[in-house]
């Protein structure tokens, strides 16, 4: 469905948005884009849309190139964006029509389409009231239908759960996967949620500062980590000497797969974890390195971006709420090139490396043991 | 050629949400109108003048009056698109396969609708207060096709800057800072013979002045002598280029 070869995005300040980018998306498959803010998903997304054009590579979307054939591509996609398209004077129908209108459908056509999308999202009540009076997830449920008007083979959604509430998120994810398996649609989904993308997509990109780091299903990646991971709170902040020192002694042991070690904690990768840990912490103790906590668990795709990364996969919540859109309503001229927007990768790689102060006031999406707050021993959520 | 079903219906939206907000399209409708009364107020008196080309000075404003109203109002019509660009509609339009050309003629003609409007509520009141337009039902016929003309221009200069910049800063500078220079850089509220003649000189190479001088030419009933060709020349030109420099720049896929 999607096939995109060698794509590189480089915007006029020669920042690079997305570098030398390879990937294919299958027919039927939810593919989920999984990258922290800046990472170059929404600019990929804007290519494969023709809302911009790639500095170098190509890409085909339903077998049409993006760059030659941009009308055909048009017709055979639906998008929803980040903000959400809709006029709020109008109601729910109007949009819908005008919508359908824009896809040149017929009039008989587009009234069945029409009740058909209402219906799939449960609009009936509310389809002819004018949008602004819809709650955040009627919008989107509404900008989701309007993206399926014309029967797309192919729907992209950029950041779909983007500041909705806890719900209306679920809620949200059943219909995505309802559009996937009855209805046969494409679905090319960013997100920088680790929950959405390991509990909808078929398969995962994690894409990095512009790169895609590894590709493969939720529990491909995880597998691709070892059996469990141990993570180790430690005491001191570890020097460069004491960092070694740690790693050749884990590293004796034969159970040992991979070790990471950030700041303040040691996440080691082992194959039979329940057997391992003791002899970890009996290991530590006799080296005199005082371990303050010790979580044992399956690696989550946490685990996996840390991996392929270096970091681990923090988000700041903050930017990714309402004041968001906010911002970049006072500031269009940022909007068009937000992946590429210096400060916010900045800002992200800063909370990323105070470990200890994100660790507090950040929630982590992730999986169960991201959310597990080390420090006290109570779960964070 | 989807261009004119695309364009109505886009422009069926625009009229719709115009009715909406129907109270601030009402303050748009009234605002020329104070714009005549002080300004006619103003140079009442030049009308008295020896050697002045028209009845009253009324009279002779009431073209420039229209310019004015339809270079006001147009000169704004980007603020709107930023604010379709910022909502992301613009981004969604532009996904689906509606002509381009259609998006920028829907939101030309619909600034030009409300502009229309406009200019014969103005020549409506200028009758009520006793000025006789010259050139008759033909005349009217022409200055409603210059205003739509000069509407179309500037709103795509307008679009095209707001497409460009996706900021509000070169609109304000545009609606701000250069309609008063312009209108007065033109012989919109003193005849020619009066002009200092720099200003004339100045006013052969703004665009304003050549409606200018197609509105008075029409308003006084000259359309047909042959000096009338090319203000209406550069005219047709003028939106011409702007229009097409705005369509290229939503076809453009480039940011």
């Amino acid at each position: 469905m999607i096939q995109i070869d060698h794509l590189t995005k480089r915007y006029q300040d020669s920042q690079l948005a997305v570098e030398q980018l390879c990937l294919e998306v299958k027919e039927h498959e939810i593919f989920g884009f999984l990258g922290p803010n800046g990472a170059g998903k929404t600019t990929t997304i804007r290519i494969l849309t023709t809302l911009c054009l790639p500095t170098e590579g190509t890409a085909k979307v339903a077998g049409y190139d993006v760059v030659k054939h941009p009308h055909q591509v048009r017709s055979h996609i639906g998008y929803v964006a980040q903000e959400l398209g809709v006029e709020y004077v109008l109601t729910g129908r109007e949009n819908l029509i005008l919508q359908g209108r824009l896809y040149h459908m017929d009039r008989k056509s587009l009234n069945q389409r029409a009740a058909e999308v209402v219906q799939i999202f449960g609009l009936e009540q509310v389809i002819d009231r004018v949008v602004a009076q819809y709650s955040g997830g009627m919008r989107r449920k509404l900008d989701i239908a309007m993206a399926l008007l014309h029967q797309p083979r192919l729907l992209f959604l950029d950041e779909p759960t983007l500041g909705l509430d806890p719900q209306s998120r679920l809620d949200l994810w059943d219909y995505i996967r309802r559009i996937n398996q009855t209805h046969g649609v494409t679905i090319f989904l960013t997100t920088h949620y680790l929950e959405e993308a390991d509990k909808l997509a078929h398969r995962i990109g994690i894409l990095d500062k512009g790169k895609l780091k590894t590709l493969n299903t939720s529990e491909g990646l995880k597998d691709s980590i070892g059996g469990d991971v141990i993570i180790l709170a430690l005491e001191n902040n570890l020097a460069a000497a004491g960092n070694m020192e740690i790693q050749q002694r884990l590293r004796v042991f034969p159970f040992v797969k991979d070790i990471l070690l950030t700041d303040q904690e040691c996440s080691v990768y082992v194959s039979q974890g329940r057997e391992a840990l003791p002899k970890i912490l009996q290991m530590m103790d006799s080296a005199g390195i005082v371990v303050k906590a010790a979580t044992l668990s399956r690696p989550s795709l946490d685990d996996v971006f840390l991996k392929y990364t270096g970091r681990r996969f923090k988000e700041e919540t903050n930017q990714n709420s309402s004041g968001g859109d906010w911002q970049k309503w006072w500031k269009p001229e940022s909007s068009s090139s937000d992946e590429s927007n210096d400060s916010g990768t900045a800002n992200w790689q800063a909370a990323s490396k105070d470990t200890s102060t994100s660790k507090d006031t950040s929630t982590d999406d992730g999986d169960g043991k991201s959310n597990w707050d080390w420090k006290k021993n109570v779960p964070s959520r | 050629m989807y261009l004119l079903v695309d364009t109505w219906y886009l422009l069926e939206k625009y009229l719709r949400l115009s009715i909406r907000m129907p109270l601030w399209t009402f303050f748009g409708l009234i605002q020329p109108l104070i714009w005549l009364v002080i300004f006619g107020q103003l140079f009442k008196h030049m009308g008295e003048l020896p050697g002045f080309p028209a009845s009253s000075y009324l009279e002779f404003l009431t073209p420039g009056i229209l310019v004015m109203t339809v270079l006001f109002g147009s000169s704004w019509a980007g603020v709107n698109l930023l604010r379709e660009i910022n909502f992301k509609i613009i981004e969604k339009m532009l996904v689906t396969v509606v002509s381009r050309e259609s998006i920028v003629l829907s939101r030309v003609l619909h600034s030009c609708l409300i502009l229309l409007l406009q200019t014969w509520i103005i020549l409506l009141v200028v009758l009520i207060m006793g000025v006789k337009i010259p050139g008759g039902f033909v005349g009217f016929l022409w200055c409603t096709l210059i205003a739509g003309l000069l509407g179309m221009g500037f709103s795509s200069l307008s679009n095209g800057l707001a497409m460009l910049f996706k900021k509000e800063e070169p609109l304000v500078v545009m609606g701000n800072f250069m309609t008063l220079p312009v209108m007065f850089l033109s012989t919109a509220f003193v005849p020619k013979e009066f002009l200092p003649s720099w200003i004339s000189v100045v006013a052969m190479i703004n665009p304003v002045q050549y409606a200018v001088e197609a509105m008075q030419m029409a308003f006084g009933g000259q359309s047909h002598t042959a000096n009338f060709v090319t203000p209406m020349t550069v005219l047709l030109f003028f939106t011409m280029a702007t229009f097409g420099w705005t369509t290229w720049l939503f076809k453009r896929r480039n940011d």
